[in-house]
């Protein structure tokens, strides 16, 4: 029996998408069994940066409606043998054909199945947001260093802990920007924790590799020279129990060496 | 002069109800001629009587052709094979019409739109990622096309879908799926047409032999 863990923000843009394809290809890579649901209805995205859009067929609102099973719904990742799977959203339905039933059934279902079942949350706190915390075993609360971005997530946080989950929700920080950190003119990653008050799971830079491998259809993952997608192998690592320790140094504001500095890379 | 008139053939026996009658007389008199008919023939060995009631020029209404039903299911010796009519209602015919007419399309259709077509249809347009268009019939393809093409809906095999194929996400014949993917993309071009062939699974063919597959239809339809 696997676990079911809701990808949030509240607010949108933050990379709540991202992050969910992300942590699920480096769980599938490690060998978990891993299923993404899509629970963005009408605004579905998960499949575009999963490169998968032609491979939907059916999607969650035909199961839901029992036009079709789970397993027919399911499309699979052909990069990852047989450990990752996508539950894509309905592109043309309205997000009232679904309610928190149908899609606990479903969630359910694939938990059988499924180690890990990661939920691609919509932003806002309204209807689509209800249905796909109240069946989720657990959460991962996106935010971005800026004020807008760690308000919503307050607000988020505070519904998640009326929920009383089962594993407590943890925090992502998302694209920090290294150049603002350098010159302290950033929100502080640790005022940004001790604010909201849940446990940090991984902190991931700002960087154009991110939004080029999505456009390619691919995650950055498995770019070795990258440091989001080191960071998203970290925060894989980190939900299966590894120890890894948060090294903000290495992870976001890697000072200029001197040869950096001459050579003018960072 | 009789509102009703009795023809036999080797199919059995035709009913025809007069052009000029009053329906409710030409239905009393169908009912007393079997009735007649019905008394002089008693025997339980004889064989079971075919009729057909052909109505013409006129349309009944369901509770006319179920009275009529009704009357020959009293006698198990007469059979009603059918009731006949040489004219059609004119919901029926812009059904029929529908069926054949073609659509001509332009304009953009976005991600999570879904155009549904009777008919064939002629694509001008450009079909967005994440959109669909469906027709019951076959559809041409003069635009581009990124996200869903369905032909054939729900279940005409015969449809095809025909032109600029390239950069299509997927292609549905009647309930045959075919994706494409990075593997089959460069069977997928311009001046192409998809099928479904003898395996009942989606071919692609050059444009130029189209022809070809529309003479084995109709080989294969009779």
């Amino acid at each position: 029996m696997g676990i079911s863990i809701v990808v949030t923000s509240g607010k949108g843009g933050v990379g709540k998408t991202t992050t969910t394809a992300n942590v699920s290809t480096v769980l599938a890579s490690l060998g978990k069994k891993v299923c993404m649901v899509d629970l963005d209805i009408g605004l579905r995205n998960l499949d575009a940066v999963m490169g998968l859009t032609n491979r939907v067929v059916y999607d969650i609102v035909d199961v839901a409606q029992h036009r079709v099973v789970v397993s027919q719904a399911l499309v699979r990742d052909p990069r990852f043998e047989d450990n990752l799977y996508l539950l894509a959203a309905s592109q043309f339905a309205d997000k009232y054909v679904l309610d928190k039933d149908s899609v606990g059934t479903i969630v359910e279902e694939l938990k059988q199945r499924f180690d890990f079942v990661m939920i691609d949350c919509p932003a806002g706190i309204e209807y689509g947001f209800q249905n796909a915390v109240s069946i989720a075993d657990g959460a991962l609360v996106v935010t971005n260093p800026e004020v807008a971005s760690v308000s919503d997530a307050d607000r988020v946080v505070g519904i998640l802990e009326n929920m009383n989950m089962p594993i407590t929700p943890h925090l992502i920080i998302n694209r920090i920007r290294k150049n603002m950190i350098n010159n302290g003119t950033s929100m502080r990653i640790d005022d940004i924790v001790n604010h909201l008050g849940i446990p940090l799971l991984g902190i991931v830079i700002d960087e154009d590799r991110v939004i080029s491998a999505s456009n390619a259809g691919q995650t950055v993952a498995f770019d070795r020279d990258s440091d989001a997608g080191r960071s998203y192998q970290h925060i894989a690592k980190r939900m299966l129990g590894e120890n890894i320790p948060l090294d903000l140094s290495d992870e976001s504001t890697k000072k200029v060496g001197f040869w950096g500095r001459v050579f003018g890379r960072h | 002069m009789s509102d009703i008139i009795l023809k036999g053939d080797k199919n059995g026996f035709s009913v025809i109800i007069g052009v000029n009658a009053n329906y409710v007389d030409a239905f009393k008199e169908l009912k007393e001629m079997i009735m007649q008919q019905n008394v002089k023939s008693t025997n339980e060995d004889d064989d079971v009587i075919n009729f057909t009631v052909k109505t013409g020029n006129r349309l009944l209404n369901d509770q006319q052709k179920d009275d009529i039903r009704e009357l020959f299911e009293k006698y198990p010796q007469l059979e009603l094979k059918g009731i006949e009519t040489d004219v059609e209602s004119k919901d029926e015919v812009n059904k029929a019409m529908k069926k054949i007419q073609t659509t001509v399309e332009s304009g953009i259709v976005r991600s999570g739109q879904k155009l549904t077509y009777e008919g064939d249809l002629i694509f001008l347009g450009t079909l967005h990622r994440d959109a669909q268009i469906c027709a019951t019939g076959s559809i041409y393809i003069l635009g581009e096309v990124n996200g869903v093409v369905q032909a054939g809906y729900p279940n005409n095999t015969n449809a095809a879908i025909l032109g600029n194929l390239q950069n299509v996400d997927q292609l549905r014949i009647a309930d045959v799926i075919e994706i494409v993917t990075d593997d089959n993309r460069k069977d997928f071009q311009n001046g192409k047409f998809a099928f479904i062939d003898d395996m009942h699974s989606i071919s692609l063919e050059n444009l130029t032999n189209y022809k070809d597959r529309l003479n084995d239809l109709k080989k294969r339809t009779g």
